[in-house]
């Protein structure tokens, strides 16, 4: 292995129910062996934005590729995994997820023991789709062949740019999004739901194979009823941020956001977001925000640098708060109807932002900008993923065209520290800053 | 005869489509092998692959994104450079998670603004069930936007017809594949009469094939077999370069899986079906999952890839598959990582050269030439 480079930098929490999201990551963990140990299942997602309700139905405890990458990142270690997983033949310019993931699979607990804490145990079964992007169906079939172990994979519909092909692109946006994710205007058409519908039958069938029990119908509605109020107390939370000066930073939310993330369609982390809104509230209350003096609303764009959330406390430092982000989002849908819940996950999965067509995802940006009152945005254009890479210079040339909001496009990874090199990084943060003054001084 | 496929495949410069248009014909590029160009054709309209060329790309990297395949770089630079002007639309498909990004992106190139358009989408299994009547529907959607938008008609005899000239199409280029095989032919001639049959009308194409074929059957002799024979396995070339080099170096690709020419020449749509639903069929290629897309992900898709390869390796006494993935591809990186592993587990020699434009260079000659010096 190479060398490690020197630890970049930790973030920063505002708030006291985001300090609980690392001991709850590390107690997943426990409950996970835990109920190995009792002959229960483990799944690992990649990509699928809506099996987790089901998967909590069936009394199987789920882990996503991203978390995982992400821990591991945030542990300094993505970057040896990286490279062990590019020895055993993946391309330099590949999915740094699924690297680290394949790295971790490849590596030894006694080489790294400061992973123990969130050594996850391996899958008896996989779940993916496409929701999100191609690479994890993908890397859930490469997955499957790894293992040898059963694997269901969605193929949703990505129906939006038929939808939206008669807009002309230069036009001002038209269209009225609900403010969060997974909220088309368009109805979304039968076929497609019905197109869902027949997988998730299937799907329905694949766990029952696996767990050799019958779905129990009662609990799958009481899981989408969990979902449901997970991302409406999510909403609750985005909501506060309207407030000048925003009460949660871009750190927090980063944190936070594994509740929906992972944890939708159970008990786990609820309480934690409920104490985040308390603390919000009562600092909204006090007129107090994330940072002792906001200057700057910003919307971070992109998979943050995991290895060095740190830089959201550079940010904050210089008197700008993320005000609202992107990714966090996608995993939210308030419109889940426990009464239908095949038909809502079916919706849930193909309301994804990332199926969204890019127009109507800037559409829905631009609108979240202005009712944010953002300033400025900080793309962070990830070299190895293409939903993050191709909406930058989009968004950052709507943004100014439309609404005179200046953006800067960093392009680094968000597991790989071989592309970071924090004092450019810094250095363009910095000129970046100097530029929002000048503008705000001349208004 | 060969001369005749040796053209420009820059649509403003080859021939055929000028003359196409001069006589008031209009022309559709479209993105990948697994766009139905079959509806476009019914509609009296051209359909022209998009290749991309391997020439350094000015202005693309700037107004798209350098972490983009060089394929969508290179057709954004040169739709700039206004070497597409003549294109009088452009369609895309899901084939990857760039495709649904350059659709947008296209639309706001200058000389490509306010003209047809159309994003596909498509189901990426076609062992679920419902996959074909929902692919069906879109093509039905598909048709009815080309109709409406050029004010044409499309019938069930005019894509029957449209179906004919491809089916021959493509038997023509099987054919001649098949020619290469026995030696009457070499690879950079195959592949440059497939490359050159993705931008001529069919019917055109079809007429000088079968000149083409004739006169090799009658005229030439089989090659003496000292080459290196190899398996070429990836996703699309945007020209014949790599074959050059190869053969440049003493190798021969007698087999391949590329977008642009095995999986471009395979199979013929059913003409004893709904023409849509045949269609459907085969471009979701039900019945040959090895040929299905990289993108697919069907249950068997990637075994029975592996397995093609490995049956042309036996049937074709191949010594070594070189694999060319485009660089930032993660589609046929997928595949790549795991058929290397396979088949080098069965001691089949690979080698591995990623793709990023020009071809031709020192570097990757070098390569072909150690690799070759290896197998002998």
């Amino acid at each position: 292995m190479a060398e490690r480079r020197g630890k970049t930098e930790r973030s920063v929490k505002g708030l006291e129910a985001t300090r609980r999201i690392w001991p709850a990551t590390k107690a997943y963990k426990i409950e996970m062996e835990e109920h190995r140990r009792k002959g229960g299942l483990i799944a690992w997602n990649g990509g699928d934005t809506a099996s987790l309700e089901l998967l909590y139905a069936f009394d199987i405890l789920p882990q996503h590729i991203d978390s995982m990458a992400t821990n591991f990142s945030a542990k300094q270690v993505s970057e040896d995994f990286i490279l062990r997983s590019e020895e055993w033949g993946f391309p330099r310019d590949f999915c740094t997820y699924y690297k680290t993931v394949y790295g971790y699979l490849l590596s030894s607990i006694e080489e790294y023991p400061q992973i123990e804490a969130i050594a996850w145990p391996k899958p008896d079964l996989l779940v993916g789709g496409n929701s999100v992007c191609l690479t994890h169906p993908h890397g859930i079939r490469s997955l499957q062949r790894y293992f040898n172990i059963p694997a269901f994979i969605f193929d949703t519909p990505h129906p939006a740019y038929r939808m939206d092909r008669h807009e002309v692109d230069d036009k001002e946006a038209t269209y009225v999004h609900d403010y969060v994710g997974g909220s088309y205007q368009h109805e979304i058409e039968n076929q497609y739901i019905d197109y869902e519908l027949k997988q998730q039958k299937r799907y329905i069938e694949f766990l029952e194979g696996v767990t050799g029990k019958k779905l129990d119908m009662g609990k799958l509605k009481e899981c989408v009823k969990l979902s449901k109020y997970t991302s409406q107390l999510s909403i609750e939370i985005d909501k506060l941020r309207h407030n000048v000066p925003s009460p949660i930073g871009g750190a927090d939310i980063m944190s936070l956001m594994l509740v929906q993330f992972l944890w939708a369609g159970s008990h786990r982390g609820i309480d934690i977001y409920e104490q985040a809104i308390k603390e919000a509230k009562e600092k909204v209350a006090r007129g107090e925000g994330a940072l002792p003096e906001e200057k700057y609303r910003i919307f971070f764009e992109g998979l943050p640098p995991w290895y060095s959330l740190g830089l959201f406390n550079y940010m904050q430092n210089l008197g700008a708060v993320s005000a609202i982000e992107a990714y966090p989002l996608n995993w939210t849908y308030e419109k889940l109807d426990p009464d239908y819940p095949l038909e809502s996950l079916a919706r849930k999965r193909i309301s994804c932002l990332y199926t969204y067509s890019i127009r109507e995802r800037g559409d829905l940006f631009i609108r979240r900008m202005k009712e944010y009152k953002i300033d400025g945005i900080i793309i962070w254009s990830d070299i190895c993923c293409k939903q993050i890479a191709f909406f930058a210079e989009y968004i950052r040339e709507r943004a100014e065209k439309e609404l005179g909001i200046p953006g800067v496009v960093l392009d680094a990874d968000q597991c790989d520290t071989r592309d970071y090199n924090e004092g450019v990084i810094k250095a363009r943060i910095d000129a970046f800053f100097e530029l929002l003054d000048a503008r705000k001084s001349k208004n | 005869m060969f001369e005749d496929f040796s053209v420009p495949y820059m649509p403003s410069e080859n021939q055929a489509i000028v003359d196409w248009k001069d006589e008031g014909g209009r022309v559709i590029g479209y993105f990948c092998q697994s766009f139905p160009k079959e509806i476009i054709y019914a509609a009296g309209i051209l359909p022209v692959r998009i290749l991309g060329n391997s020439k350094p790309i000015e202005r693309g990297n700037d107004f798209w994104c350098r972490f983009a395949c060089y394929l969508s770089r290179s057709a954004i630079d040169l739709a700039l450079k206004g070497e597409l002007d003549l294109l009088d639309g452009t369609v895309f498909t899901y084939t990857c998670d760039t495709m649904p990004y350059l659709t947008p992106r296209w639309q706001q190139i200058p000389s490509q603004r306010g003209k047809f358009w159309y994003y596909l989408t498509r189901p990426l299994r076609s062992d679920t069930e419902g996959a074909r009547k929902l692919f069906r529907r879109e093509l039905e959607d598909l048709k009815e936007e080309i109709e409406k938008h050029f004010q044409v008609s499309i019938t069930d005899a005019s894509l029957r017809k449209a179906i004919g000239s491809y089916n021959e199409n493509r038997a023509l280029l099987r054919e001649v594949d098949s020619l290469k095989k026995m030696g009457l032919i070499n690879s950079v001639e195959a592949a440059k009469v497939t490359f050159t049959s993705m931008l001529w009308p069919p019917d055109k194409s079809n007429d000088l094939l079968r000149s083409f074929i004739a006169e090799a059957k009658q005229n030439r002799e089989p090659a003496p077999e000292k080459r290196i024979r190899f398996f070429v396995s990836g996703a699309m070339l945007h020209n014949t370069e790599l074959f050059e080099l190869i053969e440049e170096e003493g190798g021969i690709v007698i087999g391949d899986d590329l977008c642009t020419a095995g999986r471009y020449i395979r199979g013929s749509i059913s003409q004893d079906q709904d023409p849509l639903d045949a269609v459907a069929s085969y471009y979701l290629a039900e019945e040959e999952p090895n040929w299905q897309c990289p993108s697919m992900l069907t249950e068997n898709r990637l075994d029975e890839r592996l397995r093609y390869i490995e049956e042309a390796i036996a049937n074709h006494d191949i010594h070594g598959v070189v694999f060319t993935t485009p660089i930032y591809c993660d589609m046929n990186s997928w595949d790549r990582v795991w058929l290397v592993h396979r088949l080098e587990e069965k001691g089949i020699r690979t080698l591995i050269l990623d793709q990023e434009g020009y071809m031709k260079t020192d570097a990757i000659r070098n390569r072909i030439a150690a690799f070759i010096e290896t197998i002998k």
